[in-house]
């Protein structure tokens, strides 16, 4: 776990450049792993750590979850005003991203008020789309999840360049928000 | 004494088949004449055991002149069918004779000349193009009395029914949906109190022994309701002054249906008005108001056999009209067989304050739990009436037998679990089977450019037969490569009111051969879903396939919170069936077999059925 976690810090910083970089060193302290969903629930200011659900490599497979997904924090901009669209496309940039190959997230929007956060991917996210029933759970859980740390988000819609799809595989209706997916054991961000 | 109704065939002039060679005639005529008959002819209607044959896929006649029928109605006949390869099916009859036949596939069914397949399984056939309805009738092979035994055999099973007569005195079998198969006759019999052993077609559907007696005799049966061997034990040791009632078996040979309207597929009505083969009920009116009392004056019940029981209703009073005096009939919420005795009183004082508990049966396999009895009162008379507290969906017969001196008749019910026995409490349920994926999505891609969506739909075809062949009414979310989406899926369910829903699905995971086995799925926490569940993976574990049962998981662990769309929508006990790993090599070879796939497809029913069984 030590040494994909720290994998992953290094590509993030290459991704993200110096500032990034100078960030992490700074915060060297403890990794704020995915968050939240006590009652009360704690909330803690976003510090550039955040969580990604990836597929489990082989070696992973004794930690991975029923999907064959693993969490790994890593490091983001600490100061990026948008921490859970920061959160996603470290998860797209990801080699063992889940995400169909060429996604982009063209939009996202937080519904404060209702938790709603609204996900606009690319074509490609349907388009490239292969595989069968346990993939599509790995795409969607790890989407799920990756926003379930953030304190503010309930729900996830899912959008296609813009539109509503039925389904990504064929086992799990889009047309209407997904609840997300949050590990009620840690604080969640603020975000 | 024996009579061997084949031996005697070559020797007549049957009648029958002169109608046949008439109608191939006039069949090839309009063959000539037409330019376009087979498409006139497409929807041939089949008739087994007096009633149409339900199929999804209608039987049709072929350029060649060939009637081609879903395999599935060797069922019907006593058989089963596995397939053997990719252009025949093996065909088991009931008897236990194989042959391969080839068939065609029409919408992915497998359907075989039904003419020469029918006649491998022992049917007789008749072909009426003029309303294009193709008839089966078992044969009547064999009748023989040894040893005051009496044996009568037919080349499928069937349903009968005995009965009593007197003045003369006679033991009455009538055999339906059958063929006399030879000319009515009348053999002396070698037996020292039964003279004559007399044949003949009693109605199209119909045939008639008749045991010419020299003196009222007891007689048990001893076979099923439904069977190729009718078998009477005939006991000349006693009179009837204490009669034992015949066991006396001529059930209505078709599943029990729900009274509201569901698609039944393909089916068009039986030529005649009154489908032969039901047990011919009287209407209570014809019942003249006026005739003197009858009074029941005893019910007893008793067991036979592990699934056969008899409740015996004693009448005093006159026997002149004893068929024409009583209604039988089911009734369900809850489910009991009601048995009205017309213009009748009840006289059970010396046994009425005990009678109700001392009937109750207490072995597991009892089919009723209670009997009881009242007066019922109509326009026309007023009744006693019996009624008959079931457990299981049966099928029944009544047989009347006079006493002596005109004192009474002895009614006995007797009733058997229906036609698919204790698998068969599924009968009548609407089940919605849903392939998964379809049209534009594809699913999981297979080796060979063969798609999940193939697969299950191939597998959930499979499962549709089994379930018509068990006599539920299953309508599938899609029976071809068409897009279907999710909520449409579950919306059938609710639409039809559906009793259960059947998703049927295939896996892909990771690397090639990363993962393999059939795992069944259930709703979240629902503990009746995962009973189901649980009793569909038992009977996918039992299969001899290569695909090893991964057994059940809640849809909570696919996709925490919400689960599978189809299940999470679906009010009625639902499950989803991934049925193997397409990017596996050696489930993929599996799911790629239709000997397989029926496997799989035949213990999904299985579990249904054990699951309903034990609800």
């Amino acid at each position: 776990m030590y040494h994909r976690a720290l994998k992953h810090r290094l590509f993030v910083f290459a991704a993200l450049g110096a500032l990034v970089l100078t960030a992490a060193t700074l915060s060297g302290c403890s990794h704020s792993k995915p968050v939240t969903l006590t009652v009360p629930p704690v909330v803690q200011p976003f510090n550039g750590h955040v969580t990604i659900y990836t597929i489990a490599t082989s070696s992973q497979q004794q930690i991975a979850d029923d999907n064959g997904l693993v969490a790994e924090t890593i490091l983001v901009d600490p100061n990026a005003k948008d921490p859970a669209r920061e959160a996603l496309d470290a998860l797209i940039a990801d080699p063992n991203s889940p995400l169909p190959h060429g996604t982009k997230l063209l939009d996202i929007a937080i519904d404060q008020s209702t938790g709603l956060a609204t996900l606009n991917f690319s074509s490609e996210f349907k388009d490239n789309f292969s595989g069968g029933d346990t993939r599509e759970a790995q795409v969607l859980n790890s989407v799920r999840e990756t926003l379930g740390q953030f304190s503010t988000v309930e729900n996830v819609q899912f959008l296609i360049a813009g539109k509503k799809i039925d389904s990504l595989g064929g086992t799990e209706d889009l047309s209407d928000p997904l609840p997300v997916i949050k590990d009620t054991k840690e604080a969640a961000i603020a975000g | 004494m024996v009579l061997m109704f084949r031996s005697l065939k070559a020797a007549e002039v049957n009648l029958k088949w002169a109608n046949k060679a008439a109608a191939l005639i006039l069949t090839f005529l309009a063959c000539a004449l037409t330019i376009s008959p087979i498409k006139a002819s497409n929807n041939v209607t089949l008739i087994v055991g007096g009633k149409a044959a339900p199929f999804e896929v209608s039987p049709y006649v072929a350029d060649d002149g060939t009637v081609m029928a879903p395999v599935d109605f060797v069922r019907l006949l006593g058989g089963y069918y596995s397939v053997s390869g990719d252009s025949d099916v093996l065909i088991t009859s009931a008897t236990g004779k194989t042959f391969k036949q080839s068939f065609e596939h029409v919408q992915d069914r497998f359907m075989v000349p039904l003419l020469t397949t029918a006649e491998q399984l022992g049917a007789a056939t008749t072909w009426s193009p003029s309303t294009d309805t193709f008839i089966l009738q078992a044969k009547l092979e064999m009748a023989q009395v040894t040893d005051g035994h009496v044996s009568i055999a037919t080349s499928y099973p069937v349903y009968y029914k005995t009965q009593t007569l007197s003045n003369p005195d006679r033991l009455v079998v009538d055999i339906f949906g059958a063929d006399l198969d030879s000319p009515a006759a009348t053999i002396p019999a070698n037996c020292s109190y039964v003279t004559h052993i007399r044949t003949g077609q009693l109605d199209p559907q119909t045939v008639r022994l008749v045991l010419d007696l020299t003196h009222p005799i007891h007689f048990q049966v001893g076979s099923s309701l439904q069977t190729n061997s009718i078998q009477l034990a005939l006991n000349t040791d006693q009179t009837v002054t204490t009669p034992v009632p015949s066991l006396s078996p001529a059930a209505v040979p078709v599943p029990p249906q729900t009274a509201q309207s569901t698609p039944t597929p393909s089916t068009t009505p039986a030529p005649s008005a009154t489908p032969p083969g039901l047990i011919p009920l009287p209407p209570i009116t014809s019942v003249i108001a006026t005739a003197p009392p009858t009074k029941i004056v005893d019910v007893q019940y008793k067991s036979v056999s592990s699934n056969i029981y008899q409740v015996v209703v004693t009448t005093s009073g006159p026997t002149d009209s004893a068929d024409q005096m009583y209604h039988a009939f089911l009734l369900q919420n809850p489910n009991r067989l009601a048995f009205d005795i017309s213009n009748s009183e009840i006289d059970l004082a010396a046994q009425a304050k005990n009678l109700l508990v001392n009937l109750l049966p207490t072995d597991d396999n009892s089919l009723f739990k209670s009997v009881r009895w009242g007066m019922v009162s109509t326009p026309q008379a007023t009744n006693a009436r019996v009624v008959i507290d079931l457990l299981e969906p049966i099928v029944y017969t009544v047989s009347t037998t006079p006493l002596p001196d005109n004192s009474g008749v002895q009614y006995t019910i007797t009733i058997e679990e229906s036609a698919a026995g204790a698998s068969n409490s599924i009968a009548g349920k609407i089940i919605i089977v849903d392939p998964g994926h379809g049209g534009k999505d594809s699913g999981a891609p297979g080796a060979g450019g063969i798609f999940e969506k193939n697969f299950t739909l191939a597998i959930a075809k499979q499962v549709r037969d089994a379930l018509i062949a068990a006599g539920a009414h299953p309508i599938m979310t899609r029976s071809d490569d068409t897009f279907i989406p999710l909520d449409d899926r579950s919306q059938m369910g609710i639409d039809n009111h559906a009793d259960y829903f059947i998703s049927i699905h295939c896996d892909s995971s990771g690397e090639q051969n990363s993962h393999s086995g059939d795992t069944v799925y259930y709703h979240g926490d629902d503990a009746t879903c995962r009973a189901l569940a649980r009793s569909i993976a038992a009977r996918l574990g039992q299969l001899d396939i290569s695909i090893q049962s991964d057994g059940i998981k809640s849809d909570y662990v696919r996709f925490p919170g919400v689960g599978f769309s189809v299940l999470r929508k679906s009010p009625e006990p639902a499950v989803l069936v991934e049925c193997g790993y397409v990017n596996d090599d050696s489930d993929a070879k599996c799911l790629e077999d239709p000997g397989s796939q029926q496997q799989i497809a035949e213990g999904i029913v299985a579990g249904l059925r054990d699951f309903v069984a034990n609800q």
